[in-house]
């Protein structure tokens, strides 16, 4: 059976609501909604005989979009804690590789005129990525199988992904510090197409970095009742309902 | 009297059944892999058409318990449209074990209480 307009309008409301999620994430919600609600439309035009008695039955079984969306609130913000974690955590090999690549291939002089910089450029990065390693793991596990054991404390660990992502892009900033350094005060001893390459997968990868942290720090959405300005609570009976 | 307001107070709240979800579901999933219409039908039918909830809270709930490794689910395409499916983990199936040692162990307790009140102190 082909879906229904009724079903179509009310996954586009729902889709509406949901615009915070991840692109993946937002798809698989839509797409096992369509098909529960497909499946509920089936199931009563059986007993109805009407399409669109069959379509309304489902929609109203299935409850207020917003009231749905709010449902997905906590599982948003785990999906943008455990998206900031693993950026937080790629960026580190990606940063070592990238610029040991960019570095290695222009001709080798000595850096020891930078000798106080040096150190403690190697000190915030050094800091920085062992508060990464330890922020972003403890989100990925806390947001995961761990939840079990642990408990659910998102938002703890959404503090922590966000600080996880400040300290990469500290560290990473760090680096960018020790090449500038470099391109001032050395500049013959640079592959310049190989540091603006590096240099642009740098700034690729602290803007994905710093987007996905605002997402994650801001995606709290308690859906807001429009009628009452409270937080709608799926499981509250509905408007003139017996409790 | 009595009875209506035995079925008023009947343990089919939302409030009172949010409690008891992630059981459930284990439960329904026990005899093997589901999808979510079919999950929220035999939850329906199951309870004997006593649970009504909003059916849409039921993939939160099924989502959350897959995150903590009790269930697993599997993407597959049927009269063209996308279907998730779910079934029980080795791990939820020893928790749904665990909830149901609970469960008893509660609903003893509860009705030794209010099947046999306390003798009034004289």
């Amino acid at each position: 059976m082909a879906c229904h307009p009724i079903i179509e309008r009310y996954i586009a409301d729902l889709s509406a609501r949901l615009t915070a999620g991840p692109r993946r994430w937002r798809t698989a919600v839509l797409d096992e909604i369509r098909d529960s609600l497909m499946e509920g439309m089936d199931a009563h035009a059986a007993t109805t005989g009407d399409p669109a008695v069959a379509a309304r039955h489902a929609v109203q079984e299935h409850g207020p979009a917003d009231q749905i969306a709010s449902a997905y609130a906590p599982e948003l913000v785990a999906a943008w804690t455990r998206r900031a974690g693993r950026l937080a955590l790629a960026a580190i090999p990606t940063m070592a590789i990238v610029w040991n690549l960019a570095l290695r291939v222009g001709p080798t002089s000595a850096w020891h005129p930078y000798g106080t910089g040096l150190h403690i450029a190697a000190a915030l990065i050094g800091s920085g990525v062992c508060l990464t390693v330890v922020c972003a793991t403890a989100a990925l596990l806390g947001t995961g199988r761990l939840v079990r054991v642990v408990g659910d404390h998102l938002p703890t660990l959404r503090f922590g992904v966000c600080a996880a992502s400040a300290s990469v892009s500290i560290a990473i900033l760090a680096l960018l510090s020790v090449v500038t350094a470099r391109a001032v005060t050395a500049p013959t001893s640079l592959q310049w197409p190989a540091i603006l390459t590096a240099l642009a997968l740098t700034l690729t990868a602290l803007t994905t970095i710093g987007h996905t942290a605002y997402r994650c720090a801001t995606s709290s959405i308690p859906v807001q009742n429009h009628t009452s300005g409270a937080i709608a609570d799926p499981w509250a009976p509905a408007a003139g309902q017996e409790p | 009297m009595g009875a209506s307001l035995a079925v008023a107070l009947l343990p089919m709240r939302p409030e009172v059944l949010k409690g008891h979800l992630d059981a459930m579901l284990l439960a329904v999933l026990e005899r093997g892999a589901l999808h979510g219409y079919a999950i929220i039908e035999a939850l329906r039918v199951g309870s004997g058409d006593r649970f009504d909830l909003p059916t849409g809270t039921i993939y939160p709930a099924l989502h959350r318990l897959e995150k903590a490794g009790l269930v697993d689910s599997t993407w597959s395409v049927v009269s063209g449209r996308r279907r998730r499916s779910y079934e029980l983990t080795t791990t939820g199936r020893q928790t749904l074990t665990d909830e149901r040692h609970g469960w008893h162990e509660f609903v003893t307790g509860v009705s030794s209480l209010l099947e046999n009140p306390w003798p009034a102190t004289p």
